[in-house]
Order: C-alpha cells, then structure tokens, then sequence
C-alpha cells in the first residue's frame, strides 16, 4: 500500500523519511544550492514534521503536506541567510553561484552555471514555481496545493521564469 | 477569468488565450533550444542519504520529559490524597456511633456498678436502703433468668450452689 493511502493515524515517522527525503533533499537543494545548507534545512524540515505529524488530519495528500514544509524552511533559511550576512539579496545570490564553481558538490558547465545563475535572480515565488515544474515535475494543480495560489497564476508565474532565464542566459 | 461567449464551440476559453499562446510557445521553445535535457548538476557526499536517514531519526526520537514540580499543585494533590486515605479508613473501620446514656440497659448500667463494687461509690447508704425497697429481681419487666442472675452477686450463686452440694 502505498504510503499516500495510508491513514493519517497510521503514518509512522520513520516511513516518511524513508519515502520522502531525497524528493525533499532535492527540492531544498535547488532552492538553497549549497549541499551543507540543503542538509540542515532538510533536517529542520522533519523535525518540522516529527513535531506536527499529529495534526495532519489527511485533508491533503501526505508529500503535499511534507512538500508545504520544506518549501517554507526553505524560504524560511534564505531570508535568514539575508539577514545574517548583511547582503542584499542580489549579491547574496551572487556570491552563492561564485561559490558553486568550486564547489565540489556541483559537477554541471559552463552553460548548467549559467542556468543556475539565472534561476537565482529570480524572486522567490517565481523560483520557488520554476523549480518545482521544471525540475520536481510537479502538476500545476500539486503545486497550487503546496502553494496556496492558483493555477492560472502559476502558469503566468512559470512563464515569466522561463522568460528571464532565457534573456539571461542569452544576454537579452 | 473572462469567458469568450462570441465562441460557437462548446467549449469556453480565456479571452487572450491565442494572443499570449505564442508567447508562450515560443519563449518554451527558446529554452528548450538552450537547455535540450535536463541535468542533475548537484551531487550529495557518497552514503549521505543512508546517514541523514539515521541521523533524523535519533534527533527526534521521543526523550523522557522532565516534569517540573510546582509546590502549589503537589501540595494540593498531597491534601487530596490525604483526604482519600482518610475517608477510605472511615469507610473500612468505622467509628461506632456513640451510644445514647438512654440506649444503655439498666441491667447493663447496674451490672457494671456491681461488678467494679462501686455503688457505695455513687449511692448513699439511704439511697441504696431505697433501691433495694423498690426495685425487685421478680419485677413483671424481667422475664428473663439471665437477666435475673444479673443481678445477684456472683458469689452468692456460687455459694448457695455449694451449699446445696
């Protein structure tokens, strides 16, 4: 049985992390980019969820719920990486993708560089919609419900991403 | 969301769908030209999966809560407990009831004072001269032999009865 059937009473802690914690691993690190901070926002996440699993009631599919988490521990960590380190958010951004050329965790070109480089002069929400249609290939009607937005928007949302990471990338 | 009701057709769209259908499609079409596949450019430390899968769980397992005493709620508690112990002893050894001084027989009150030899004690030499003129081991009210042998001193019964022998 698929642990999306499960019933809310029934989930047990330890299968959630066994399902679930490359999808969100992978949705964090996008996000966050470097592996060290993908891996304490990763943990902030479930100890999230160890803490308030007693209150999911099932009103939403259970990866919707764990998705819901991250993304916001996710946002959660960047603002906080913003404050602490006195940087406006574009030369935070610009730091992070200068860092990620040595960085030993990340193995894509000149032209993946680029892509990332775009994505993070993205705002957040529409990097946050990118990430998960592109690459977590989430339906938009999943995303609305981790989101909270609507499908239209989202569409528009994506759309305009697209846009800026093309101009970007082709320096338009 | 505007609805195109000039169309014929059964289904409604948005009413700018086709102006910004091209936009779009080409926009997509523009990035998929630069990034033909999709690739995983970030990498994990080897057998990290397997170690944070530990690692998350032994942070949160659940630890033994420290339960902070407040003098007000265990006194309150001491007292109630206090309260059930002592009710529990009534409940399983109760008090008798006092008896009333009424409720006591006569023959029981008499037994006593000939027992302990302490009606000279209560009674003045008139007094027991009265009793003895007025009271009688063959009153109507004694109909019973026990109560009769109450009231004869236990030595006169032993005495007469060796006599007799």
């Amino acid at each position: 049985m698929s642990i999306k059937t499960i019933n809310p009473v029934s989930i047990k802690f330890e299968d959630l992390v066994s399902e679930y914690k490359e999808r969100l691993y992978w949705h964090i690190r996008r996000m966050v980019i470097s592996h060290e901070d993908a891996d304490d926002v990763l943990q902030n996440t479930f100890i999230k969820v160890f803490k308030n699993l007693n209150t999911f009631n099932g009103d939403s599919q259970i990866y919707t719920w764990l998705y819901r988490i991250a993304t916001n521990e996710s946002l959660t960590f960047i603002k906080k990486r913003q404050r602490t380190t006195h940087l406006s958010n574009e030369d935070l951004q610009d730091n992070l993708i200068a860092n990620l050329s040595s960085d030993p965790y990340f193995n894509g070109d000149d032209a993946q560089l680029k892509l990332q480089e775009a994505i993070n002069t993205l705002p957040a929400k529409q990097k946050q919609v990118f990430i998960m249609k592109y690459y977590d290939e989430l339906q938009y009607n999943e995303i609305s419900e981790i989101l909270g937005t609507s499908e239209g928007a989202l569409k528009a949302n994506y759309h305009h991403a697209v846009k800026k990471i093309t101009d970007h990338v082709t320096g338009n | 969301m505007e609805i195109d009701n000039n169309n014929k057709e059964q289904f409604n769209i948005p009413s700018d769908y086709f102006k910004s259908f091209d936009d779009r499609l080409f926009t997509e079409l523009k990035f998929q030209k630069l990034f033909p596949n999709k690739v995983d450019v970030f990498t994990v430390p080897k057998n990290y999966f397997e170690d944070v899968s530990l690692k998350i769980i032994e942070q949160n397992k659940p630890q033994g809560k420290l339960i902070s005493y407040d003098f007000k709620t265990f006194a309150k508690a001491f007292v109630a407990l206090a309260a059930v112990v002592v009710l529990l002893f009534y409940v399983i050894n109760p008090v008798g009831t006092p008896e009333d001084f009424d409720s006591l027989s006569v023959s029981s009150i008499e037994s006593y004072l000939i027992d302990q030899d302490q009606l000279p004690y209560y009674f003045s030499d008139e007094d027991l001269s009265n009793i003895e003129d007025n009271t009688s081991i063959f009153d109507q009210q004694l109909d019973s032999e026990e109560v009769i042998y109450d009231y004869i001193d236990q030595d006169i019964i032993e005495t007469s009865w060796t006599a007799d022998q």
